[in-house]
């Protein structure tokens, strides 16, 4: 079996990337893993060059890691959310895969999972991530998301800004209820005078947040990588007791 | 330049280019409408350099375009839906414009139109990539005046390929057994709700602008 990870997470060791090689090394088989921000994958020009070839005609790392994606039984993929979406690396190589799709679905059988991490609203591109792969032919077995450190902790001036990441997904801004102030609440005090754009008031509890600290949110991710093994195990059973039965 | 207008779609002259055109003609201002993919710009790296003076530390294209939003008081941002979300060119671009938000929100009070061209005829994800951008709009402080979505074209209409494809999105589209001809093309012009509300918007802006 042959399994590969692909981070669209841009962040040097990112939890995206945690999670990932957790799932891949629970797999127990030959993995590889890709950082989308490490090569250059473009989005997809909309040429339809490839409706004949499935092959992307763009020039780029999309045509060694595409032959990846063609050799490997089951695909990882995971991705930060930025504005309420997968990352921008992980929604071009998701369009590039279009090119292996048209009349003959290439990536049709293969097995996914999909990770997703962020402040809020990460449980939307855990969920956008499968349906795409899914329009893909690609049978999902397992999806998970975690919540990670928010830029606004690390980019030094959180505590005091209108406009952090908790301001911008609040009640106020959205009208819908993330859930940030609840799921940070070892991380981070909002404090009572602060108001969304307007006044910033915060205090930080921590540095950061890292899913290598959360047994549990680990402990999913081997789940999925046990899942991926015992999937494919299966399916090579059940693909040679068809065999024999012949 | 007073209005900008910017395409994620890379298709030339295409039904997303050409509604987003339509609500600057509309407004008879001074405008430019910028298309993405003849520019070279790349996804946010979440570095963190732009946290303390607003600029990107990326040296690509991204600083053409900033310029011009820095210089514009409305905004047409226009996508297209790929796989039900927006695609990654017009997502690359809210991306980028993150180094404009931290500390000074600098794009805070400006007027802000969503426009997405999808396939339409039911399926949401064209209102799913406006909204997208009208949601991306309003964190980054923007007065989103409205968002329109148009139909366009599948592209398994114009793939060329004619014999039976076990994944074409015609007959979801229109109707089991249905096959790819000229007749079931759309243009964004014939679309008359879709062009009044656009003209609608367009005359908005001039009117929040010039008065």
């Amino acid at each position: 079996m042959k399994v590969i990870g692909i981070s669209g997470s841009p962040t040097a060791d990112s939890n995206t990337d945690t999670l990932i090689k957790k799932i891949l090394d629970a797999t127990g088989a030959e993995t590889e893993f890709f950082k989308l921000s490490d090569i250059k994958v473009g989005p997809c020009i909309a040429c339809m060059k490839c409706v004949y070839t499935n092959e992307c005609i763009l020039n780029d790392d999309f045509k060694w890691l595409s032959k990846k994606v063609m050799e490997a039984d089951a695909i990882v993929i995971g991705s930060s959310t930025f504005y309420g979406a997968a990352s921008a690396f992980t929604k071009a190589f998701i369009e590039r895969l279009y090119s292996m799709r048209h009349i003959k679905l290439l990536t049709g059988g293969k097995l996914a999972a999909t990770v997703a991490v962020g402040v809020a609203a990460e449980s939307m591109v855990t969920e956008w991530m499968g349906n795409a792969l899914g329009a893909g032919g690609m049978e999902i077995v397992g999806s998970m998301t975690a919540k990670g450190t928010p830029c606004c902790f690390v980019c030094g001036i959180g505590e005091s800004c209108h406009y952090p990441v908790w301001n911008a997904y609040s009640q106020e801004m959205t009208g819908m209820n993330f859930g940030v102030e609840e799921s940070y609440r070892e991380f981070l005090e909002i404090l009572p005078d602060n108001k969304p754009y307007e006044h910033g008031s915060a205090r930080f509890l921590a540095e950061y947040r890292s899913v290598k600290d959360e047994p549990e949110v680990l402990a999913e991710a081997r789940k999925i990588g046990q899942a991926l093994k015992d999937k494919f195990e299966n399916s090579k059973k059940t693909a040679g007791d068809q065999k024999c039965k012949c | 330049m007073q209005v900008l207008g910017i395409s994620g779609s890379p298709v030339l002259n295409s039904n997303t280019d050409r509604l987003i055109k339509t609500v600057l003609d509309a407004t008879g201002l001074e405008y430019e409408l910028v298309k993405l993919s003849e520019y070279d710009i790349h996804p946010c790296r979440a570095c963190l350099g732009c946290a303390n003076d607003n600029i990107c530390k990326q040296q690509d294209d991204w600083h053409i375009i900033e310029n011009k939003i820095k210089e514009c008081d409305a905004l047409v941002i226009g996508g297209y839906p790929t796989y039900g979300t927006l695609d990654s060119r017009t997502k690359m671009l809210t991306e980028r414009m993150y180094s404009m938000h931290h500390q000074k929100m600098l794009n805070k009070g400006k007027i802000g139109v969503a426009v997405a061209v999808g396939i339409g005829r039911g399926i949401p994800s064209v209102d799913h990539a406006a909204d997208q951008i009208a949601a991306f709009m309003e964190m980054e402080g923007i007065n989103v005046i409205g968002k329109i979505s148009g139909t366009g074209n599948i592209t398994c209409l114009s793939c060329g390929y004619g014999g039976p494809c076990g994944i074409s999105g015609v007959p979801m589209l229109f109707g089991a057994g249905a096959i790819p001809s000229k007749d079931k093309y759309t243009a964004i012009e014939d679309q008359k709700e879709v062009i009044e509300k656009a003209n609608e918007i367009g005359c908005k802006i001039r009117e929040m602008l010039v008065n």
